[in-house]
């Protein structure tokens, strides 16, 4: 149960950046074991952005299936060679790959119908999928490269939060997670936060400091979702990602 | 807990990214405690622009200080060297209503930071809220501020960020002082944002749209020191009614342009109707009320007037400095006359018409559109449009027709909506006789637009002005016709009925007979045209009140064997006018027999069944009311309205009129309770066959079941009142009001408000009724209303004042109503009406000399006398 955040999240267990090369290094050349973690990594972190991607096109089975199709495709090492030898971000790389893969192969062969393929290696589906689609973006106008970077921007940010959530509530912090992250998204900061510090026993100052240092995690956290996607983690390169993204939800 | 971080997520997006851009930058506490010579005790605040610290300064002396480090990433260098040219001028300032500046540098990091007076205390709306300061407080405190911004000017610098959290109000000696933070940051930094878009930093408040003045929100203009004038106005009309003045219109979503457009368009509401507003909605009544947060009722209008002042769109409309305003604020507590002044209506006129250009046919078509007898309604944007694009097509007539259009009106929408727009429309369209008649080589166009013209000005409410109107319109139909042709009989059949209903009712008998006899002359007695001018005989002796006459002609007309082959519609009205003569000469069984031969007509006609019918039942009813015969009438009633639920399957909306007159039956038949279930019956009905808002806009007659509503819940009221359950009459009537209220609709409203204020009067209730009554005239003056509406309100008012024994205030009300009747042509007219409200005064001003014997005697009082002596 849940949305792709909770699911997410499983594949961030280590403890050194993943870049893309990283991912698609492990894809290409790993092991059988490491090259279906990286695929389940990457079907975490794209499977619902595509769906809607798709989903504007087909019908709910028939987008399942075309997301399912493509990341069985990339298990084919031609796609992943365009990967390497494609400059920019991975996840343009995927959605151009993509939306050529629905015309292609899709319309030609409709294989990998339930059934097939996808059986042998059980890849993850998001079964909330279409909830959540109906919800963000069924009833937009925007263009679909819009409509995909936000659904992926929104899958970064959950999956941090849900990490972040995690991380909390192994050191015993439960609760004050829940409460200061609703100050999160607060625009006024000030607002409720006597109240909340009362709510938490802790002195004004103190859940100030708090506040603070939860945004440093969720921070890094984020931080270390869009290296993922990009080439390396350096900040410039952070900033710009984050300022697109910013840019994506104007 | 993945939904909800779902939910913390969703919507969202822009506030958690823009933290985290500007969120890395800040100092980590533990990292260092010490920037230059102060020691950094605990975060302040943060914004879009960095943090602010309480610091402690040991060197030269010791004190404690707010230092506002900016965020990492802000070119230092550049911002230094913005701020050290005004650095001078900013060290140079010393006032008490100004938090100084006292440092400016850089961190080891190379981040700009800035040290001033740390001023301990609350943002000014907080304060002004919490203490709840009187309006006398208030005031003293905006003179502070001017004060404290006049210094700045002075040294030529601009503050640019004024909102509330950078006022802000400390007790010193036990004296509330304002205090000014911030001044120069704003400039220093402003260029930093400027290639990211505002919105980005909508979280972090930098320059909250809120507080921005026009020039500022356009940008690239030269922003000088008028638009802190404006910003100071925002602050101090959201000091006194609890909100900013475009508050409502920046929820997320409404882009920079949008919300530019909004300032630059709208007007502000005074902050006086703001406030009555809030109140309003809140349903608060008392001053004592715990949703009040404000100690006073209401705001006076010379403080109105100089915050509209200072939020002029124009800059040079606003006051020139900050010590002009402060200095009217002075004249206003000293009660002097202010400099601002309301703008006139020429003046107002004058910049409406000059900006916008409404397509004057639009305005024609949109008025003949909206002619549903409620006044000049609802203006609405996309009937505009549709209308100028009809128009548009009409007007490719001629270019000349096209050149008199366009020079005219433009979007009519909510600049009429705002406040004046009788006035301007007024003006707009004065003049156009003479422009309609240079459109000589189109005389089609000239008929058409002379008629639609003289519609507007009856729907204005401005007949003289009509008049013109119509005599042109008769003149070009006449021209293009004949003079002896049906169209220019029928224009002036028109014009008369125009005067009949509003103008010279006593030249009008006369006319008809003669315009009768020109038809008669051409050979056409016996047609439609003639007996339609047989109609109007009937009706005009009616009106003119000589019900002798009247039911002479209708004698005449009724016994004319050719009227049987008359059009059945036409036969019909003919009939029931004479009908209606009849009655009022008392010959109802005649008057009864009529009628019942309208009803069968109406029995013979399908189309006449739905449309006529439960009108010919209606006038049945009123026979049988003036006869005094209750008993038949309630008989009559439930055959009727049996026969009409049979018809309709219960659905027809008269019904609910028919409901309402059985239970008037009952009442007068001494049965309260049926007279009660009756009504609440026809209520419950109008409820059930009310139309939405959309059914509403696609056929604005519907708009009539709306009124039958209200109609039934005034008989509910009435008849609850009548059976002594005053709680009851007064909880409907407010029911009426907040019903019409929802709707908007301005008429109706009215209707509501004077019906309340009505009822709270005869429950006992004066203090209420006398607040309704105000209340009522206020939006009335908003919307530009008749002189009916204000005479009521006025009247209300002084009358109530009376009752209450405040006889100076009656007085004062008195004088005022009839100053404004002495300037209301119309009024001037009627010597009836003037002698009650001379009658009204005298009692007024006998009361208070009872009170004050030595009060001197009003300048109107012998006017008064005189007109009570002409009365007997």
């Amino acid at each position: 149960m849940g949305g792709p955040a909770a699911l997410f999240m499983q594949s961030t267990q280590s403890n050194f950046p993943l870049t893309r090369w990283t991912l698609l290094l492990n894809l290409r050349e790993g092991s059988p074991e490491q090259s279906k973690w990286a695929l389940e990594t990457l079907c975490r972190a794209y499977w619902f952005p595509l769906y809607v991607v798709a989903r504007k096109r087909f019908a709910k089975e028939d987008a399942e299936d075309a997301v399912q199709g493509f990341f069985l495709s990339l298990l084919k090492r031609e796609a992943l060679h365009q990967a390497d030898s494609s400059r920019g971000k991975l996840r343009s790389f995927l959605l151009a790959s993509f939306e050529n893969f629905c015309n292609q192969q899709w319309e030609r062969q409709n294989t990998l119908k339930r059934g097939g393929l996808a059986e042998h290696l059980q890849l993850f589906t998001d079964h909330g999928a279409e909830t959540r689609y109906i919800q963000h973006a069924e009833a937009s106008t925007e263009d679909i490269e819009t409509l995909y970077n936000r659904e992926w921007a929104r899958t970064v940010l959950e999956a941090s939060l849900e990490s972040l959530r995690q991380e909390y509530d192994r050191r015993g912090h439960a609760s004050r997670f829940r409460l200061l992250a609703v100050h999160l998204t607060e625009t006024d900061p000030e607002l409720g936060m006597q109240a909340a510090s009362l709510s938490a026993g802790m002195t004004l100052e103190a859940y100030r400091t708090a506040l603070h240092r939860l945004r440093k995690e969720y921070r890094t956290k984020i931080e270390q979702e869009l290296a993922k996607t990009l080439d390396g983690a350096e900040p410039a390169l952070i900033r710009e990602e984050l300022h697109e993204l910013f840019r994506v939800f104007s | 807990m993945s939904e909800n971080i779902s939910n913390i997520v969703f919507g969202h997006e822009q506030q958690l990214l823009s933290q985290l851009l500007i969120e890395d930058e800040f100092v980590d506490r533990d990292e260092s405690e010490w920037i230059g010579p102060y020691r950094l005790i605990r975060l302040l605040g943060e914004g879009g622009f960095g943090q602010v610290w309480l610091a402690e300064q040991n060197q030269p002396v010791r004190r404690e200080v707010a230092l506002k480090l900016l965020k990492r990433g802000m070119d230092s260098a550049q911002v230094l060297a913005r701020f050290s040219l005004e650095r001078q001028a900013l060290a140079s300032m010393a006032h008490s209503n100004i938090a100084a500046l006292l440092d400016a540098g850089r961190t080891a990091h190379g981040r700009p930071y800035f040290v001033m007076d740390y001023v301990q205390g609350l943002p000014v709306t907080t304060w002004c809220q919490e203490n709840r300061s009187s309006i006398q407080e208030i005031v003293g405190l905006f003179q502070q501020i001017c004060a404290g911004l006049q210094h700045a000017h002075q040294k030529g610098i601009i503050h640019r960020d004024l909102k509330p959290s950078n006022v802000l109000v400390t007790e010193m000696n036990g004296v509330a002082t304002a205090k000014i933070i911030d001044f120069g940051i704003a400039k220093a930094t402003s260029d930093e944002f400027l290639d990211q878009p505002w919105v980005t930093i909508l979280g972090h408040v930098m320059g909250t749209p809120l507080y921005m003045s026009p020039e500022q929100l356009a940008g690239g203009l030269d922003v000088d020191t008028r638009s802190d004038i404006y910003s100071l106005g925002v602050l101090f009309y959201e000091m006194l009614t609890g909100t900013a003045p475009h508050e409502g219109k920046t929820r997320a979503g409404v882009s920079h342009e949008e919300f530019r457009r909004i300032v630059e368009e709208t007007r502000p509401l005074r902050p006086s109707l703001k406030l009555t507003e809030i109140k309003r909605q809140r349903g608060i009544v008392s001053v004592a009320d715990p949703q009040m947060r404000k100690p006073w009722h209401e705001i006076p209008a010379d403080l109105d007037w100089i915050i509209l002042k200072a939020l002029e769109r124009d800059r040079d409309r606003r006051y020139d400095s900050a010590a002009l305003l402060a200095a009217d604020l002075q004249c206003f507590l000293n009660a002097e006359p202010i400099l601002a002044r309301p703008p006139s209506v020429r003046y107002l006129a004058g910049l409406w018409i000059r900006r916008n250009r409404v397509f004057f046919a639009a305005a024609l078509i949109c008025f003949v559109a909206l002619l549903s007898g409620t006044g000049l309604a609802l203006w609405q944007a996309q009937e505009a449009r549709k209308a100028q694009a009809r128009a548009e097509t009409e007007a490719q007539r001629s270019s000349q027709a096209v050149d008199f259009l366009t020079s005219m009106l433009d979007r009519v929408a909510e600049q009429v909506a705002n406040g004046r727009n009788a006035e301007a429309l007024k003006l707009a369209l004065d003049g156009s006789e003479e422009k309609i008649r240079q459109l000589q080589s189109d005389p089609l166009l000239q008929r058409d637009l002379f008629d639609r013209v003289g519609i507007v000005y009856k729907t204005m409410g401005e007949r003289e002005l009509a008049m013109p109107m119509l005599k042109a319109y008769i003149e070009t139909t006449a021209a293009l016709h004949g003079p002896d042709s049906e169209e220019a009989w029928n224009a002036e059949l028109k014009y008369l009925s125009h005067e009949m209903q509003h103008g010279a009712r006593l030249l009008v008998p006369e006319m008809l007979e003669a315009l009768m006899k020109r038809i008669e002359a051409a050979g056409k007695s016996g047609s439609f045209q003639w007996f339609n001018v047989q109609r109007y005989r009937v009706m005009i002796w009616d009106k003119l009140r000589k019900p002798a006459k009247a039911s002479q002609v209708a004698h005449e007309v009724i016994q004319d064997p050719r009227l049987e082959s008359v059009e059945i519609i036409l036969r019909l009205l003919i009939k029931s006018a004479c009908a209606r003569a009849f009655e009022s000469h008392h010959e109802h069984d005649l008057a009864d027999k009529v009628l019942m031969d309208c009803h069968q007509l109406c029995l013979s006609d399908p189309v006449l069944i739905t449309e006529r019918l439960p009108w010919v039942y209606d006038l049945r009813l009123n026979v049988q009311k003036s006869r005094g015969d209750h008993r038949s009438g309630a008989e009559l009633a439930r055959e009727l309205i049996l026969d009409l639920k049979i018809r309709s399957d219960g659905k027809a909306p008269f019904l609910v009129k028919l409901l309402l007159r059985l239970a008037e039956f009952e009442s007068a038949l001494k049965h309260p309770a049926e007279a009660i279930a009756l009504a609440r019956e026809a209520l419950k009905l109008a409820e059930d066959l009310a139309p939405s808002p959309e059914a509403l806009k696609l056929n604005s007659k519907l708009a009539t079941l709306r009124l039958d509503q209200m109609f039934a819940q005034f008989g509910v009221a009435d008849y609850e009142y009548k059976a002594g359950h005053y709680q009851e009459a007064v909880n409907m009537s407010r029911e009426a009001y907040r019903m019409a209220d929802e709707q908007g609709n301005k008429s109706y409203l009215a209707e509501a408000m004077l019906y309340l204020a009505q009822m709270l009067e005869k429950t006992g209730d004066l203090e209420g009724a006398y607040q309704t009554y105000e209340l009522r005239g206020q939006r009335s003056a908003t919307s530009g209303a008749n002189y009916q509406r204000w005479h009521e309100d006025l009247n209300g008012r002084c009358a109530i004042r009376l009752k209450q024994g405040r006889a100076k205030e009656a007085m004062v009300l008195a004088q005022e109503l009839w100053s404004k009747e002495i300037q209301s042509p119309e009024a001037r007219k009627d010597t009836d009406h003037l002698g009650d409200i001379a009658a009204l005064a005298l009692r007024c001003h006998a009361a208070l000399k009872k009170q004050e014997p030595f009060l001197s005697a009003p300048v109107e009082l012998a006017e008064w006398e005189k007109l009570r002596k002409g009365k007997r």
